[in-house]
């Protein structure tokens, strides 16, 4: 009170019963922000309306066709959206792959290939167990013709690899190869894990299957293949650095 | 009679001046801490969208990685700025309306200090490569129990008021209040779970973080903003909320639509199907609550455009509020299936996130602040330019980042879309649309300078000492500071 008293005797302009604070029911010490604040009221009772609840229709119109989208409702098993997918490009690439050496070329698809003889010969081309190995084996660096033979037909019966004598039996693992399948994968068995024989083109493999056809078809031996194939595939070899478009397989010619 | 109800009017001023008392040291720090992060925020967002178009900015700083300031961009937003703004508001007007005063101010303040470490902390972590690098939760595992038990110290006196408030009718806001204050334990807590702690598939945990996201902004940032708008907008113009109805219609319908949310963004992952249409559903049906809303309050403050011009707070409120009715018509938009798989990978989704988050949660936050300062620091704002330009940059940046990102993201989409086109076309395309959020940015980093500076000022206590509001024009146009000697405005003024 006394410190209102002493600014009314401050101010004698001012009428002394008018007292500015009081009479504005400010509360000393309130600041002016919260004096001046409205009280909030009740709230108004406007009724929702009908456009609202018609937008409100369309919404859930549209939301429930977004969610028919979806597929059944809590059907956890569905995980994979049909049609979800990037589409293939109508316009063929552009940039062409680069050339590549045919010795190259060849590894490159018998890496592929001998996926399906690691599983006995091992990645390593060691072997192992009753499997012979192919690192250091005449019959893999030796002459083509038999090679092929083996691969396309399966061999069975005592053999001897690497000076070691083996007796089981090979499925025609190869029954199914075309020239350039069979091309390739010998030419990465004889170029592989220290071997270091000639490459074998696709042409001699096709030779190899006419030889093959004309056969028969049966598992061969190690006496057979001694006897009647014991020779190179017939053909024209190829210098492993030509180099080959990687798709078509044709040899490009040397740029101008 | 006239007596008595002056008296009673002379009480509940005294109340309230006793509330914001009790409130002032807390909610003054969550408001000026927060802005500092947000203007940290802003200029780690300048840096991570210059990224985006031109690789090499900076990149002489391996700890400005773009992975890196991205994720420290977002979280420095969210759990800088966002969540201490929203703390401010929620005791402040939790208490306000509960009508009690605040016995826990030491305990909130000194956890608020806490949080503030652990979100510096988690930045750190980022910044060096130690983030957990999924989006919204970018911090490493360990920050969110630290986080999620501040959370709880900070707002669970708030609770606490509600229950021993004097009886009576619960207020709109409060609606909001309570369940933002109770949805953000259960989101935050099933996310860690999920995301952290479980040893579930990394889909499954992948999909849970993106409805955190989703959820985060529908199930607390939109609510606190709510809670302020149909606080301060019946508040600011004096004349109650249009329609109880339609908040009553607005309020459920988020409820029932929020937790659908997020998924929509994994279209095409590999996680149950129906799951991500749910999410996109959710999202245009937030139509709904953004058109109730909307129109409530706007027809609150219709008629009263000279309020809403002079007012900072509701000026800022009623935009937030404008943009809230463009975000739902925005998302229902992005989110119908046509649009979905065009924008899926684009740049449009960040563009939504950034209207939900600056325009609609921020903007509100804004005029909250600009309502509860001049109370609790007994100071009026110093400058209405500063608040004015703040306004103004605020609006054109946030305008340009959206539009951008969408326009942007559109066309992006459509190259992607494109597959005779090489992928460096497409994104050729969109980085023009980069350099515009780039320069937006800068606009918003110019409105909250000024804002950052204005606030400090006030927390130090410079603020003008008068009983005049800072408006943005009318009476004073000549004179900010009014009439020499002018006192009575207790009737015509309303800040």
């Amino acid at each position: 009170m006394s410190a209102s008293q002493s600014n009314r005797d401050m101010r004698p302009d001012l009428d002394e019963t008018i007292n500015v604070s009081e009479a504005h029911g400010a509360i000393k010490d309130a600041p002016p922000a919260v004096g001046r604040e409205k009280s909030l009221r009740e709230n108004g009772m406007e009724s929702v309306s009908l456009l609202l609840i018609l937008v409100s229709g369309i919404v859930v119109l549209v939301a429930g066709s977004v969610m028919g989208q979806g597929g059944s409702f809590f059907g956890y098993g569905e995980t994979v959206k049909d049609g979800y997918m990037r589409g293939k490009s109508p316009v063929k690439e552009e940039v062409p792959l680069p050339p590549i050496s045919v010795l190259a070329l060849l590894q490159k698809e018998g890496q592929k290939q001998y996926a399906a003889c690691a599983s006995c010969h091992q990645t390593s081309g060691m072997g192992g167990g009753e499997f012979p190995p192919l690192a250091g084996s005449e019959w893999v660096t030796g002459n083509t013709e038999k090679l092929a033979m083996i691969i396309h037909n399966g061999v069975g019966g005592p053999i001897e690899v690497a000076g070691n004598p083996y007796n089981g039996n090979m499925a025609a693992i190869g029954a199914n190869f075309g020239p350039k399948e069979l091309a390739s994968v010998m030419t990465y068995i004889r170029t592989s894990w220290g071997n270091n024989a000639s490459l074998v083109t696709p042409q001699m493999a096709e030779e190899a299957l006419k030889i093959s056809k004309a056969r028969g078809g049966a598992p061969t031996t190690a006496e057979e293949l001694k006897k009647n194939h014991d020779k190179m595939l017939p053909g024209d070899t190829l210098d492993p650095d030509t180099l080959l478009d990687p798709e078509t397989w044709e040899p490009i010619p040397a740029a101008e | 009679m006239a007596e008595t109800t002056s008296n009673a009017e002379s009480n509940d001023v005294a109340l309230r001046a006793s509330i914001d008392r009790s409130l002032r040291h807390p909610v003054m720090f969550f408001f000026t801490s927060g802005a500092v992060w947000l203007a940290l925020a802003i200029v780690l967002g300048l840096v991570a969208s210059a990224k985006k178009h031109s690789p090499e900015f900076l990149s002489c700083f391996s700890w400005l990685d773009a992975g890196k300031v991205d994720g420290a961009h977002m979280s420095a937003l969210i759990y800088g700025w966002g969540a201490q703004a929203a703390f401010g508001i929620i005791i402040w007007l939790m208490a306000r309306l509960s009508r009690k005063e605040c016995t826990n101010a030491g305990t909130i303040l000194t956890v608020g200090h806490l949080w503030n470490l652990f979100v510096f902390i988690g930045l750190i972590c980022i910044l060096s490569g130690n983030g957990s690098g999924i989006a919204y939760m970018e911090f490493p595992g360990f920050i969110w129990p630290l986080l999620i038990v501040c959370y709880l110290a900070i707002t669970i006196w708030s609770l606490v008021q509600f229950q021993v408030r004097d009886a009576g009718h619960v207020y709109v806001s409060q609606w909001y209040l309570l369940a933002g204050l109770l949805w953000f334990p259960w989101i935050a807590v099933t996310a860690f779970l999920f995301v952290f702690v479980f040893d579930g598939h990394p889909v499954m945990a992948t999909a849970i973080a993106s409805w955190f996201k989703g959820s985060l902004f529908l199930l607390f940032f939109l609510p606190t903003a709510l809670a302020s708008a149909y606080y301060l907008a019946p508040k600011v113009t004096g004349r109650p909320v249009y329609s109880y109805n339609l908040a009553l219609f607005g309020f459920w319908a988020l409820a029932f639509l929020g937790p659908w949310a997020g998924m929509q963004k994994l279209v095409g992952a590999p996680i149950p199907q129906f799951l991500p249409y749910m999410g996109a559903a959710a999202m245009v049906l937030i139509l709904i609550p953004a058109i109730s809303v909307g129109l409530n309050i706007l027809k609150t403050v219709h008629g009263h455009g000279d309020i809403v011009a002079e007012s900072p707070s509701l000026r800022f409120t009623s935009s937030g509020i404008v943009l809230f009715v463009a975000y739902g018509v925005l998302s229902f938009v992005l989110h119908t299936v046509p649009a979905m798989k065009m924008t899926q990978f684009s740049y449009s989704g960040y563009g939504l996130d950034i209207l939900g988050f600056y325009g609609v949660f921020s903007l509100c936050a804004f005029g909250a602040i600009y309502f509860i300062v001049p109370r609790i620091t007994r100071r009026e704002w110093l400058s209405r330019r500063f608040i004015s330009w703040h306004y103004f940059l605020s609006l054109y940046g946030v305008a340009s980042i959206v539009i951008c990102a969408v326009v942007g993201g559109v066309t992006q989409g459509q190259g992607i879309e494109d597959v005779a086109q090489p992928f460096a076309t497409m994104a050729e395309r969109a980085s023009q649309y980069g350099w515009g959020v780039t320069i937006a940015w800068a606009f918003l980093l110019f409105a909250n300078l000024f804002f950052c500076l204005h606030l400090l000022l006030m927390w130090a206590r410079l603020g003008r000492r008068s009983s005049h509001p800072t408006l943005l024009k009318g009476h004073h146009t000549e004179n900010p500071h009014g009439p020499e000697g002018e006192i009575d405005n207790i009737g015509s003024a309303s800040a």
